[in-house]
């Protein structure tokens, strides 16, 4: 014990978490407390991240920051909801008890914040106040008297503007002076009432009318803005311009750096196992390690562009504008207004669409985002899609001007859409039953998005994506490259030697599962390694069909063996498996990270198995019948 | 003029909230009595506070964007639960 102590913090760690409206400038604060001493873990048991920071204070107290989710209240309808109040009431098994509240305020809207600093203090925490976006108010010609705020509320209270870091060293100082006197006082929080609700309105009213000196002007270039951008006509083009951008951007523009990386994983690959002709442990280190480990890092640039989007989208404002537009739509299918930015990214690929959830806050909108988001088609089933239609779909034009092979193409998109809708509805209604959510979201005004706050929030993503969907994903590999080496072929064998390993034999010994849907023991072996990533099942095909060559030669030497040895209907019943299986390990692992259990990512295998199934079963039975 | 809901209004008017009632709604299926009631109150809604209607959707006017007295942000909210607040037409 220190000998100054009162028997309260000196050397101990002060826990300190960070509540607000959304909106309010909280991460920016998060971020001017911490700086990068950051760190990102998971909850057990909810989607929602667990954001710890740390700083140090002038009088030496070290401090842990907790970052909760943006909230208007302490009432909580969902697992996820109910982290911000069990951290506070210290009901968390993984967290220790709290010692502080700072709760953040956005000072251009009081009363909505006012109202959240009224409930917490039934917590009996000690608790800091922080009145954020000062600049804006004092330019917008609000006045509010602080110190009587101080004295009305019982609390300090702290301007600020996180995001020019105005107002931070203040904020610590005071850190510092109340810490040793804070105590904690009975906790009297119970869940309010419809009318406790409306008392703290009124409560909050008496406050503003004797703090608030003079009242700010509304934000007029942020509603002249809001007349084009919510317009019906230009609103809908400028979205649309946006998300054309957007797609643009993750499609086109990060496939370069992708490539770029791909021929570099390829290359060392090739270099490692030559090095060591024959050797189990070259082929361990290429083919399993270097190959799994290529196969996370190719999905940074996607991953880096569409957090850059969602963060710009997010900060200047525009992002609730989005969801306003949006809401129709998306409602239509139960899905959330939010969603569309996910769902774009899908398109590229499902691993940046499934992180990009993150933008939607309710826990079952995201969860059913998640589940349908591999059925949009990402840019990884090109390759397969591109060999089988051009070896079974005849060149011809429909209409006089149509491809028919772009028509089928095209169809495969639509199908993935149109089901996606589908599956969404179905969800909606098969696990959240009757939870329609009345959805009420805030518009903030708009706001210049600050580069090192841009910065800081782009490396989370990537981040948290390598370092734990990355580990999932290389183990993975490094397990399927064994199934497909072990056992070894033979010293006297002639077929190629995957046929001899553990790919081999169960793509044989599954054929007969998969033998009314047309397909062979060899496009059941394929399928096995192609788990790896989509595009692999084209090279994987060459292996079994034991080809070899250059990748494009591969596959010209592929689509005329393919047409002697398959069926059409066999070929179309392919492609609708492509359409709905789960090929990809690595979006059921990014799922199983973002989600934080195995649940959904089996829900997610298991009805897109379904689906294929019955799909392919289908088309097979179909084509078979009538051509 | 008497009270009329929110969701009956066009973009530009303006008026006082009278009553804030979930139980003139249809009832929702798993939301939990109060609940909407709960949510428009935590947003900001309360009587006596002014209305704007800003924005209004594309389809069917849905959804609704409003601004609460003098805020600096605008709320969203759908139909459904616009046809919750009542007001008094300036």
């Amino acid at each position: 014990m220190q000998p100054h102590s009162t028997g309260i913090k000196t050397d101990k760690t002060i826990k300190i978490a960070l509540v607000g409206n959304p909106n309010c400038g909280k991460t920016a604060l998060f971020n001017a407390l911490t700086g990068s001493k950051q760190r990102v873990a998971n909850y057990a048991g909810v989607t929602v991240e667990k954001k710890h920071g740390y700083f140090i204070t002038p009088k030496h107290h070290t401090c842990t920051l907790i970052d909760l989710p943006g909230t208007y209240s302490l009432r909580s309808r969902s697992p996820d909801e109910k982290i911000t109040r069990d951290i506070i009431f210290g009901e968390f098994n993984d967290e220790a008890q709290i010692d502080l509240v700072l709760c953040i305020l956005d000072a251009t809207n009081l009363s909505n914040g006012l109202r959240l600093v009224l409930e917490l203090q039934k917590s009996g925490h000690p608790i800091l106040v922080a009145i954020n976006m000062m600049d804006i108010a004092k330019r917008k010609g609000y006045i509010y008297d602080l110190s009587l705020l101080e004295q009305e509320l019982g609390c300090r209270v702290i301007p600020t503007t996180a995001i020019k870091k105005v107002g931070i060293t203040k904020l610590v100082n005071v850190i510092d002076e109340v810490m040793p006197i804070a105590s904690k006082s009975i906790n009297s929080w119970s869940e309010s009432s419809i009318y406790e609700t409306r008392e703290y309105h009124a409560q909050v009213a008496q406050i503003l009318n004797k703090v608030k000196l003079s009242e700010g002007a509304l934000p007029k270039v942020s509603d002249r803005i809001d007349q084009v951008i919510l317009h019906p006509v230009w609103g809908i083009l400028i979205l649309l311009t946006v998300l054309f951008l957007l797609f643009q951007a993750v499609f086109t523009w990060s496939v370069i750096p992708q490539n770029m990386m791909q021929d570099w994983v390829a290359k060392l690959q090739e270099h490692v196992v030559s090095m060591m002709p024959g050797s189990l442990f070259g082929s361990l280190l290429g083919n399993g390690i270097i190959a799994g480990v290529g196969a996370v890092v190719v999905f940074l640039p996607q991953i880096l562009t569409i957090s850059l989007f969602i963060i710009l989208l997010e900060d200047s404002g525009y992002m609730a504008r989005a969801a306003f537009l949006m809401d129709k739509f998306m409602g239509a299918a139960g899905l959330h207004g939010r969603a569309f930015i996910p769902l774009l990214s899908s398109f590229a690929c499902a691993i940046p669409g499934i992180m990009a959830t993150r933008v939607i806050e309710n826990r079952r909108d995201r969860l059913v985002t998640i589940l349908i988001s591999p059925l949009m088609t990402c840019s990884a089933r090109l390759p397969i899609y591109t060999l089988l239609i051009s070896a079974f779909i005849p060149a011809k034009k429909v209409l006089g001007w149509l491809s028919l092979q772009g028509l089928v193409m095209f169809g495969l998109y639509f199908t993935g859409i149109v089901f996606a809708l589908l599956m969404a509805f179905v969800f909606k209604h098969f696990f959240f039953k009757g939870e329609r959510q009345p959805s009420i979201l805030e518009l903030p005004s708009y706001k210049l998005p600050m580069l090192k706050n841009v910065l800081i929030e782009l490396i989370k993503p990537a981040k948290s994506f390598l370092k734990r969907a990355g580990t999932i994903i290389v183990s993975i590999m490094i397990i399927l490259w064994f199934l497909s080496t072990f056992p070894q072929a033979p010293s006297h064998a002639t077929d190629p030697a995957i046929n001899y390993s553990f790919v081999g034999i169960v793509g044989k010994f599954l054929a007969p599962f998969f033998a009314p849907i047309g397909f062979s023991w060899q496009i059941v072996a394929a399928l096995i390694p192609g788990m790896a990533a989509r595009e692999v099942a084209v090279s994987a095909l060459g292996t079994i069909y034991a080809l070899s060559g250059e990748e494009d030669a591969l596959r010209q030497s592929l689509s005329v063996l393919l047409q002697h040895s398959w069926t059409l209907a066999t070929a179309l019943a392919l492609i609708t498996w492509y359409v709905f299986a789960p090929q990809c390990i690595s979006t059921l692992a990014v799922a199983k990270r973002e989600t934080n259990s195995w649940k959904w990512p089996i829900i997610m295998f298991s009805y897109q198995i379904l689906l294929a199934y019955i799909m392919s079963f289908i088309v097979y039975r179909t084509a078979l019948a009538i051509l | 003029m008497g009270a009329i809901a929110l969701d009956k209004l066009n973009k530009g008017d303006r008026g006082i909230i009278t009553k804030i009632d979930e139980t003139v709604l249809p009832q929702s299926p798993g939301l939990a009595k109060g609940e909407i009631e709960s949510r428009l109150l935590e947003m900001g809604f309360i009587e006596g506070a002014r209305l704007t209607v800003m924005h209004l959707g594309m389809i069917n006017h849905d959804p609704i964007a409003v601004r609460i007295n003098n805020s600096s942000s605008i709320i969203a909210l759908r139909k459904n639960e616009a046809g919750a607040i009542m007001l008094e037409v300036a």
